[in-house]
């Protein structure tokens, strides 16, 4: 069997040393696959991410990038190696032009900068207008091409989304999805995470419900859609047996 | 008075604006990028100037190195030992600064207290100048002892070749940093950086030798000016320091963070030093600073050419 | 060891001067987060004010007033108090470093001052002739160290004990409270503004206090002690005893004032006179160093932070 495009296995990790956020979570995720990391508000869905980023101090457990171990990597080498985010809010460097975001997220290239932002333009082809526009002049779903496309500059295996739907409108999140959609298509790993939980699971193949810093269900997405245990733990209610 | 004596105090104030520019640049570039004020910047102007008394010193001193060098290049003051010893002394403030930089700057950052970068630059600068007078005691020094002949243009201006020299490759390094800043990539870099750091490293920058060419950068641009007052002026230990709040000065009336507005600043500052000497005299030139600084605050503290507060 | 003691005696004045200083500059960072870096130029206001009221009449000087020695005190609080206030105006809304920068502008500002306006200063030859409290009763050298040691004591002390009672009240934890996180303070409806610049303005005037103190104690004030220097030496007093703390910052002060006055000694005893300036310089890199270790090292000074517990407050 293949090598998954991202692998992480009991991940512990937080802020704090002695003050874990995450408790313990893994999961796979193969190319093309679109996984979304679902929880409530403080589940630790954003720390998952930004750990494998390298932003969030790693405590135990193992990080691997088709084989290779990301852990305690510093985040330019994390994305060098082939992961690649889109964090949540201030994604793009609103001072910088939409071609200066593009060369800032091919950074680690030595060449092919140029290559690279025309398909990034073939995929977003709203952006060729913009090119010399500022970022931050752009509309709210224009910025969220932006931002993609400027993780997309490192041709990643692996895209990670932080919440890519906050503050859009419901026509824009579509269009958004749809793009996440045509990136896995081309054979990226996505790993999404989202609070709009309905559009996610509407997207992703699989998924990863999170509470308080520990996996609480995964599975094929229409599985998780199904199950009745989802809305329990959105609001909040403990199964037997889970630590508080 | 009349006319001309107003023009020539302005031309006067230009000269001593550029270097202050050059200086300001560095300070607008560390609080951009590495987020504290470092009153120990005014030192990489002095350590600078001394640096490159130290190449000259060593060039007079040899006869092969005065030979292979040659004379200066009329009608200016300097020549090719200059131009080495400021290439050589560009070298030195660099290395002093990442010197710096490695080991306790980087340190007191890692606390993350604004205050102990501050306060250790503060301490810093103390240091750097008495190791200055250390070596080369209070006294002032000078590249040339010989005085220059003023050129004579327009009603009645004067201004010196070096002085129109200075003003020169002030212009020139300013246009290159732009270009730098536009056209390369660690430019983008340094642009990104200064406005989300988070998002340049995982954007794949290294946000630490973002931090080491902004060092190097200031502490080049600092070297230069402390040259180019020493080729105009003189060389004493507390150049640097008392070059601090115009330095400050000027990159808040740009509005800190903007480069082309510490260069603004530094201009309207050394313009302002210079008519202020003529109406009340050069006791106070140090407080006229001040002055554009307290005002600025007062009025629009994000400065001339900021946009945010 | 007559000398000894008699020396003692006139190092713990100082020492005590600076300790005051270093308590005000305590409220103002340790327990408000303001940064001043002009600390000399409220403690020169101060020494000026003590001179020009408390001193006997002289000619080309403006003042000469005579005042009693307790009056001019609390005029140099209000002095500094009042130059506190009109830098605070501006800057105390901006982020922190833009009051370094002005504090430090304002000191420059006054250096300049007190080096050329010399009807008022005296220029580089300073304002002399300034009295210390009950000067005629204490004649005796040894006996007016002695007294005027018991005045400072009082002085710090009675500083020391009314910040502990400010500290502790509802207002320090308020401005305590601001300190840590603006927008929650904010919340609450406490006016930062105000808070910070009440904690600016009284730190101020006790650094105003310490210079009026200084100037009764040597009797004599000049541009020469307005140098930038001695706010270096206060803050490295404040760090290397432990900001946030009144006992840290009065151990500091004393400790890192005989680390400077022995180093002073010890150099002017070992070198000959001609490396005086270089003397000078070894001195600020020796103390310079000792910042850069404790900032490094023990970041949170010798006695470090105290756990301060407000009155109405539980301790669970």
């Amino acid at each position: 069997m293949a090598e998954p495009a991202l692998a992480v296995r009991a991940l512990e990790a937080g802020y704090v040393r002695g003050v874990p956020i995450l408790r313990g979570v893994g999961f796979d995720l193969a190319a093309g696959e679109i996984l979304a990391i679902l929880g409530p508000n403080g589940a630790g869905k954003s720390t998952l991410v930004r750990t494998i980023a390298g932003l969030v101090p790693r405590f135990a457990g193992e990080i691997r990038l088709a084989g290779a171990s990301l852990a305690d990597l510093p985040p330019h080498r994390v994305v060098a190696a082939g992961f690649a985010y889109v964090p949540q809010v201030a994604n793009v460097f609103a001072e910088l032009t939409v071609d200066e975001n593009l060369a800032l997220g091919g950074y680690t290239l030595k060449r092919g900068r140029a290559e690279r932002a025309a398909r990034v333009f073939e995929l977003f082809p709203d952006l060729v207008a913009k090119r010399q526009a500022k970022a931050g002049r752009l509309s709210g779903g224009q910025r969220q091409m932006v931002a993609i496309g400027r993780a997309l500059m490192v041709e990643p295996r692996v895209l990670a989304l932080d919440e890519p739907s906050a503050g859009l409108a419901p026509i824009v999140v579509e269009q958004v999805f749809a793009m996440i959609r045509r990136v896995a298509r081309s054979g990226v790993a996505v790993l999404v995470v989202e609070q709009n939980v309905r559009a996610a699971l509407a997207t992703a193949d699989r998924a990863l419900v999170l509470a308080e810093g520990v996996e609480r269900l995964s599975g094929a997405a229409g599985d998780v859609a199904a199950n009745a245990a989802i809305a329990e733990i959105y609001l909040g209610g403990a199964p037997a047996g889970a630590s508080p | 008075m009349t006319l001309a004596i107003w023009l020539q105090s302005i031309l006067d104030g230009l000269v001593i604006g550029a270097t202050v520019s050059l200086g300001a640049i560095g300070i607008t570039l560390t609080y951009a990028i590495l987020r504290f004020a470092n009153f120990a910047h005014g030192e990489f102007i002095t350590w600078g100037g001394y640096f490159a008394l130290a190449v000259l010193g060593a060039v007079a001193g040899s006869q092969d190195l005065k030979a292979l060098l040659g004379g200066p290049f009329e009608p200016f003051s300097f020549g090719w030992p200059l131009i080495v010893a400021t290439l050589a002394s560009i070298l030195a403030a660099s290395a002093l600064a990442l010197i710096l930089d490695a080991i306790y700057f980087r340190r007191l950052r890692r606390a993350k207290i604004a205050i102990a970068s501050v306060i250790g630059a503060f301490g810093a600068a103390l240091v750097l100048r008495n190791l200055v007078v250390l070596g080369y005691g209070a006294d002032p020094e000078y590249f040339s002892r010989e005085i220059q002949i003023a050129i004579r243009f327009g009603p009645g201006l004067r201004i010196t070749p070096d002085q129109i020299a200075l003003v020169f490759v002030t212009a020139l390094l300013v246009v290159s940093l732009h270009l730098f800043l536009t056209r390369t990539q660690m430019g983008r870099a340094m642009r990104g950086v200064r406005e989300n750091p988070d998002l340049a490293s995982v954007s794949g920058i290294d946000v630490a030798a973002v931090i080491r060419a902004t060092w190097v950068i200031g502490a080049s641009l600092a070297a230069v000016a402390g040259v180019l007052i020493g080729l105009t002026i003189q060389l004493r230990p507390s150049i640097g320091f008392d070059l601090l709040l115009p330095l400050f000065a000027a990159a808040v009336l740009g509005g800190i963070g903007s480069i082309y507005g510490a260069v603004l600043g530094g201009l309207v500052i050394g313009v302002s030093e210079s008519l202020a000497v003529m109406l009340i005299g050069p006791e106070y030139r140090a407080a006229i600073s001040f002055g554009v600084l307290f005002l600025i605050l007062l009025v629009r503290p994000q400065g001339i050419l900021g946009a945010r507060a | 060891m007559i000398d000894v003691a008699a020396y003692l005696v006139f190092f713990l004045c100082l020492a005590l001067i600076y300790g005051l200083v270093c308590l005000g500059l305590n409220l103002q960072w340790g327990f408000a987060g303001l940064f001043n870096v002009g600390v000399v130029g409220f403690f020169i206001v101060g020494a000026y004010t003590v001179a020009i009221l408390a001193s006997p009449a002289a000619a080309d000087r403006v003042g000469g007033f005579g005042l009693p020695i307790p009056l001019a005190l609390l005029a140099a609080m209000a002095a500094a108090g009042l130059v506190a206030f009109v830098v605070g105006i501006p800057t105390l809304r901006l982020r922190e470093d833009y009051l370094a920068i002005a504090t430090f502008g304002i000191a420059v500002t006054i250096q300049l001052v007190a080096l050329n306006w010399e009807t008022l200063t005296g220029g580089t030859h300073g304002r002399v002739s300034i009295p210390r409290p009950l000067a005629s009763v204490f004649v005796d050298r040894v006996n007016a160290n002695l007294f005027f040691l018991a005045v400072t004591l009082a002085v710090v002390g009675t500083a020391d004990w009314a910040l502990e009672r400010m500290v502790r009240s509802p207002w320090g934890r308020v401005l305590r409270a601001i300190r840590e996180d603006e927008t929650a303070a904010g919340a609450l409806g406490k006016n930062a503004f105000a808070y910070r610049l009440q904690a600016f303005v009284i730190g101020s005037a006790l650094m105003g206090l310490g210079g009026g103190l200084y100037a009764s104690f040597i009797g004599y004030v000049g541009a020469d002690d307005a140098l930038p220097t001695l706010t270096f030496q206060i803050w490295v007093m404040l760090i290397v005893g432990g900001s946030g703390n009144n006992k840290g910052a009065l151990i500091g002060a004393v400790s890192v004032w005989g680390l400077w006055s022995f180093s002073g000694w010890f150099m002017a005893a070992v070198l000959p006179s001609a490396f005086a300036v270089r003397a000078g310089a070894l001195q600020v890199i020796l103390i310079g160093l000792v910042l850069a270790t404790v900032l490094l090292l023990r970041p949170k000074g010798l006695v470090g932070e105290e756990a301060v517990v407000s009155r109405g407050a539980r301790v669970e």
